[in-house]
């Protein structure tokens, strides 16, 4: 569509057209649409709400090493895309908009949505898309510093990922599907029971932890750029947050597993 | 600081070994020669990570003085460019 409406593919011309649109406020539906189809197909695939439904029911079905992929390279890959289109080509106001909304409402239901999961896989994917949201507020402030948080962000959001799902992984051969079945992890492997924990920690952004580091970042370049709303929800969803991020560490240290007599899956 | 760099990077490599070790229930000193190994890629490691950081922050003062010279030229010089 944006071909359509201005005729031009390459970068440097698309940013000349578009930021005439921007500044101009000349009113071009098809350019209008073209920016709203390119932000929502790249929401689609890193999983910010409201284009987030698909997340937890793939995660959770999907064998745990394709989620794994699926929770770490679309975020980098598609947070490089973004970041190149918008700073080779044009970032105007329409795609902020459209990025400050989604940041802040991936924010709020990852920390919410969290709070109701009983499978690790959901909650991990909730987790997901709460951390999109924070990510994604490195890039809508349109700076250097935001781009340099999200550059941050995506890399210690890869390694918390990888880690995460690493143990994920290694709990396979005792079926662990739902929260409550970490139970007795502090007692069978408690190597893996801290691993886990200081990841989820570092989730929910407690310092001196990497989580923490990036979520600093991310929320100072948010205030540098003027979006005095957006960095105070993110404390809050992030306060929120650690609720859901900080059950998994408490079941696998404080809980008693309870004898199941479970059918075997079939 | 090449020798605390290598100490910090040989005890990194042993201590993510004895970890890899003590995650899979294994005793710490399981296969040593797997601990030599990690300690070489530690120090390794550590000291191409002390050069990187040396380099990049020479890289970073060369930036700020191009950008310092240019912002004078543009705004104290009047020039156009």
């Amino acid at each position: 569509m944006i071909y359509g409406s201005t005729g031009a593919t390459h970068f440097d011309q698309l940013a000349k057209i578009l930021t005439g649109y921007e500044i101009t406020g000349a009113q071009s539906s098809g350019i209008f649409m073209g920016i709203l189809f390119i932000a929502v197909g790249f929401l689609f695939k890193i999983t910010a709400v409201p284009f987030h439904m698909w997340a937890p029911d793939i995660y959770e079905g999907s064998p745990t090493p394709v989620t794994a992929f699926l929770s770490i390279a679309p975020k980098i890959s598609i947070s490089a895309n973004i970041s190149r289109v918008s700073i080779y080509g044009s970032y105007g106001a329409t795609l902020q908009k459209i990025f400050f909304f989604c940041s802040i409402a991936s924010m709020i239901l990852g920390a919410l949505a969290a709070m109701a999961q009983t499978k690790v896989k959901r909650l991990l994917a909730h987790s997901s898309i709460g951390h999109v949201g924070y990510i994604r507020t490195g890039f809508s402030c349109g700076t250097i510093e935001g781009i340099q948080s999200l550059l941050i962000g995506i890399f210690i959001y890869a390694l918390m990922t990888i880690d995460a799902f690493a143990i994920v992984l290694a709990l396979r051969q005792t079926r662990v599907k739902y929260i409550a079945d970490l139970g007795a992890l502090a007692k069978t492997n408690p190597i893996s029971a801290i691993t886990f924990s200081i990841t989820m920690f570092s989730y929910a952004g407690i310092p001196p932890l990497a989580g923490f580091c990036s979520k600093f970042y991310l929320f100072f370049a948010a205030l540098g750029c003027g979006a005095y709303f957006l960095a105070p929800v993110g404390v809050v969803t992030s306060v929120i947050g650690r609720w859901a991020a900080g059950r998994l560490p408490r079941v696998s240290k404080f809980w008693v597993p309870k004898a199941v007599l479970r059918a075997p899956d079939t | 600081m090449a020798w605390s760099a290598t100490m910090i990077g040989a005890l990194l490599g042993v201590g993510t070994q004895m970890y890899s070790n003590a995650l899979r229930k294994l005793p710490y000193m399981r296969h040593p020669w797997e601990h030599v190994v990690g300690m070489g890629l530690g120090v390794v490691f550590v000291n191409q990570l002390v050069k990187w950081d040396e380099k990049l922050q020479q890289d970073l003062d060369k930036m700020l003085e191009k950008a310092k010279a240019a912002n004078e030229r543009r705004y104290l010089e009047g020039d156009d460019d």
